[in-house]
C-alpha cells in the first residue's frame, strides 16, 4: 500500500517535470556550449553540471571565469544568485522536516526553480501526506537527469560551432529571458535599473567588484521601492 | 585551481537550498530580509546582462550597437512570450543576421 502510493507520487512528479524540460534542455546545451566557449575543459563543464547544478549559478560561474574574476568573488556572486534557493527551501520545510537527514540532503541537493514550482503546488494540494516527498524527488530528480544529458550534448556540439557565432551573447539572452517578465513589476524594474547603472558605471572598479555593489545596490532599491508600492501581489508572482 | 572553485561553488549552493532544511536552531530567516531577497535575481542578472553587452562599446562599437539590437528584440520576445527557449533563439538568430548583413 505504501510503496503503491510512493511510487504513484514520485511518477506524478516526474509527469509534472517533463513539459518543462522544452526549455530546461536546450538551457543545458546552450551552457555545455557555453563552457567550452569560456575556455573550460569537456571534463569541468560537464563535471560542473553536477557539481554546482543549478543554470543561472553555472552561467554566472563560466562568465566570470572566462574574464577571470577573482575565486572569492566567483564564489560569492554564485552565492548570490542562488540566495532564492533559501526561501524555496523555508516554504518546503514543514512537509520535509520530519523526513530522515538522507533525504532532506538528496531533495535539498536536487531543489531548482523548476522542481520548486511543480513539487511546492503539490504540497499545498494534498497537504503532508506521507508519501509526497516522493514527488519532489521525481520532479527532482527528472530535471537532474535532463541536465546532465544537455550538458554532455552541448558539449559535444560545441567543438562544431565556429566561433563566428559569437554564442557569448546567449548568456545575456538567457538572463533576458529569466528576468523580463519581472520587469512588469516597479520595484524589479527598480532594481535592475540601479543595478544596471551601477554595473556600468563601475567597469573600472578593482576585482570585479562592480557585480557585488550593482547587485545590493539593486537589491537594496528594490526591497525600498517594493512596500512603498503597496503592492503585495509582487513577490506571490514570482513562482 | 578551478575545481575548488567548482566544489566551492556546489558547496553553497548546496546549503543555500539545505539550510531550511536542516533543522537547526535559528534558520528561520528575519522576516525583514525576504522582501529583498526577492530582488536578488534580478539585480545580479541584469548587472551581467548591461556589463557584457556593453563591453564591447569602445573597441567595436559597431559590435555592440549589434548585441543591443538583438537584446532588445530578445527582451520583447521574452516579454511577449515568457519562453528562455524563444528569447535565445530569436536573440542569436537576430544578431547573426545583423553580422552577416553589416
Amino acid at each position: 500500500m505504501s510503496k503503491h502510493s510512493s511510487w504513484q507520487e514520485f511518477s506524478l512528479g516526474v509527469r509534472a517535470q517533463l513539459p518543462l524540460q522544452l526549455g530546461v534542455v536546450p538551457f543545458g546545451m546552450v551552457f555545455g556550449v557555453l563552457g567550452l566557449a569560456a575556455g573550460l575543459t569537456p571534463l569541468e563543464t560537464v563535471l560542473m553540471s553536477t557539481l554546482v547544478f543549478g543554470g543561472a549559478s553555472q552561467v554566472v560561474f563560466v562568465q566570470l571565469w572566462s574574464a577571470g574574476a577573482p575565486p572569492l568573488i566567483v564564489g560569492g556572486s554564485v552565492a548570490v544568485v542562488n540566495a532564492r534557493h533559501l526561501l524555496y527551501s523555508a516554504a518546503m520545510a514543514p512537509y520535509l522536516l520530519s523526513r530522515p537527514l538522507a533525504w532532506r540532503i538528496v531533495l535539498a541537493y536536487l531543489l531548482t526553480d523548476e522542481a520548486f514550482a511543480v513539487s511546492s503546488k503539490r504540497f499545498e494540494d494534498v497537504g503532508n501526506q506521507v508519501d509526497v516527498h516522493y514527488h519532489l524527488l521525481g520532479s527532482g530528480l527528472t530535471l537532474w537527469v535532463c541536465w546532465q544529458v544537455a550538458t554532455l550534448f552541448g558539449v559535444y556540439a560545441g567543438t562544431t560551432i565556429p566561433e563566428s557565432w559569437h554564442l557569448e551573447l546567449a548568456i545575456p539572452l538567457t538572463f533576458i529571458a529569466l528576468i523580463a517578465p519581472s520587469l512588469r513589476h516597479r520595484p524589479h524594474l527598480a532594481a535592475a535599473c540601479l543595478s544596471s547603472l551601477v554595473a556600468v558605471l563601475g567597469q573600472g572598479l578593482p576585482y570585479n567588484s562592480w557585480l557585488i555593489l550593482a547587485a545590493l545596490a539593486g537589491i537594496v532599491v528594490g526591497g525600498w521601492v517594493g512596500p512603498h508600492t503597496g503592492s503585495g501581489s509582487v513577490s506571490g508572482d514570482e513562482s | 585551481m578551478i575545481w575548488w572553485i567548482m566544489l566551492g561553488a556546489g558547496l553553497a549552493n548546496f546549503l543555500s537550498r539545505f539550510l531550511m532544511f536542516s533543522g537547526f536552531r535559528g534558520t528561520r530567516l528575519p522576516s525583514w530580509v525576504e522582501p529583498y531577497l526577492a530582488y536578488v535575481p534580478t539585480a545580479v542578472m541584469s548587472a551581467i546582462v548591461v556589463a557584457s553587452i556593453s563591453s564591447d562599446w569602445q573597441s567595436d562599437a559597431s559590435l555592440f550597437a549589434m548585441k543591443l539590437g538583438a537584446a532588445i528584440l530578445a527582451f520583447a520576445i521574452a516579454i511577449r512570450f515568457r519562453s528562455i527557449l524563444a528569447t535565445i533563439i530569436v536573440g542569436l538568430a537576430a544578431f547573426q543576421l545583423l553580422l552577416n548583413v553589416f
